[in-house]
């Protein structure tokens, strides 16, 4: 694929997916991005082998799925030691009042379980399908099902 | 139920405009554009030093093979035994198709082997 018309795909599919990757991230738009750059250069490099058996917009939100994961498990994975300083990750004024106005969101949000959270965040902010999310999270549509019903019913007792 | 979807669908995260996101991107893509290519030539130089090996042996084997074939045992005059290497030389003469086609057949498919291992398609 030439970068050209990488470009030109990804142009389209751009806001949706730094969404995807914003909600997942808790509103920590710079982590976001960073992790969206980082999965359009692997599906830049990759894109030989996309065969256009999904959609191009499915094995993107796929591979920015892996890469969120890769660095959740390298964040878990990472030790502090107890007498490190702590350095804070300052957000921008903007990004405070954007994470303050969705405070509730990403809190409802964190409090779910991190396939839970990606299912939730497909379905109502991507309007994706079940089949869809199975197959950027590669599971099954059963469990997405189980994952969105669990979801909704912690979701609703923190509502409440 | 409603609640739920209400409030989500009213929380919508909106990314904020980052004008300079898709010319990063750009760049970052332009990077690793370098890095493919010196990982393809390098691939490719790999490759064609597996083929340069391959057809040296081949061709070192086969010099080997006439060697033995077609130089009389009593030409060797180093002390080794003679009765050896005439039997040897027999025994080639007899056999050399039987022989040197399996093995040159064998090392062709092994080299194709390592060859397409190497290229590191999936």
């Amino acid at each position: 694929m030439s970068p050209e018309r990488f470009t030109e795909l990804v142009r389209a599919e751009q806001e949706s997916l730094r969404r995807f990757l914003l909600a997942l991230c808790s509103g920590n738009a710079m982590e976001a991005d960073d992790i969206a750059q980082d999965a359009l250069v692997r599906a830049y490099v990759a894109s030989g082998s996309f065969l256009g058996l999904s959609k191009f917009s499915t094995w993107l939100f796929r591979i920015a799925y892996n890469c969120y994961a890769d660095r959740l498990r390298r964040k878990t994975a990472e030790t502090v030691p107890a007498d490190a300083p702590q350095v804070l990750n300052l957000p921008s004024p903007d990004e405070s009042d954007d994470r303050f106005r969705y405070q509730r969101l990403y809190h409802a949000l964190d409090s779910l379980s991190e396939k839970e959270k990606a299912v939730t965040v497909l379905h109502y902010f991507e309007e994706r399908s079940v089949k869809e999310i199975a197959s950027i999270l590669q599971i099954p549509s059963g469990t997405v099902k189980y994952h969105l019903f669990n979801a909704r019913n912690h979701l609703k007792s923190l509502l409440q | 139920m409603n609640q739920v979807d209400e409030f989500l669908r009213l929380h919508k995260p909106r990314p904020a405009d980052n004008p300079t996101f898709i010319l990063e991107v750009r760049n970052k893509m332009h990077a690793a554009e370098g890095i493919k290519a010196e990982v393809d030539r390098q691939r490719r130089l790999s490759r064609l030093a597996l083929a340069v090996t391959l057809a040296a042996g081949l061709l070192l084997g086969a010099c080997l093979a006439a060697l033995v074939i077609l130089f009389p045992s009593e030409n060797f005059a180093c002390g080794a035994d003679v009765n050896v290497f005439a039997r040897l030389s027999g025994f080639f003469k007899d056999c050399s198709p039987f022989i040197f086609l399996p093995l040159a057949g064998g090392a062709t498919a092994l080299g194709l082997l390592a060859v397409q291992k190497g290229s590191g398609r999936f």
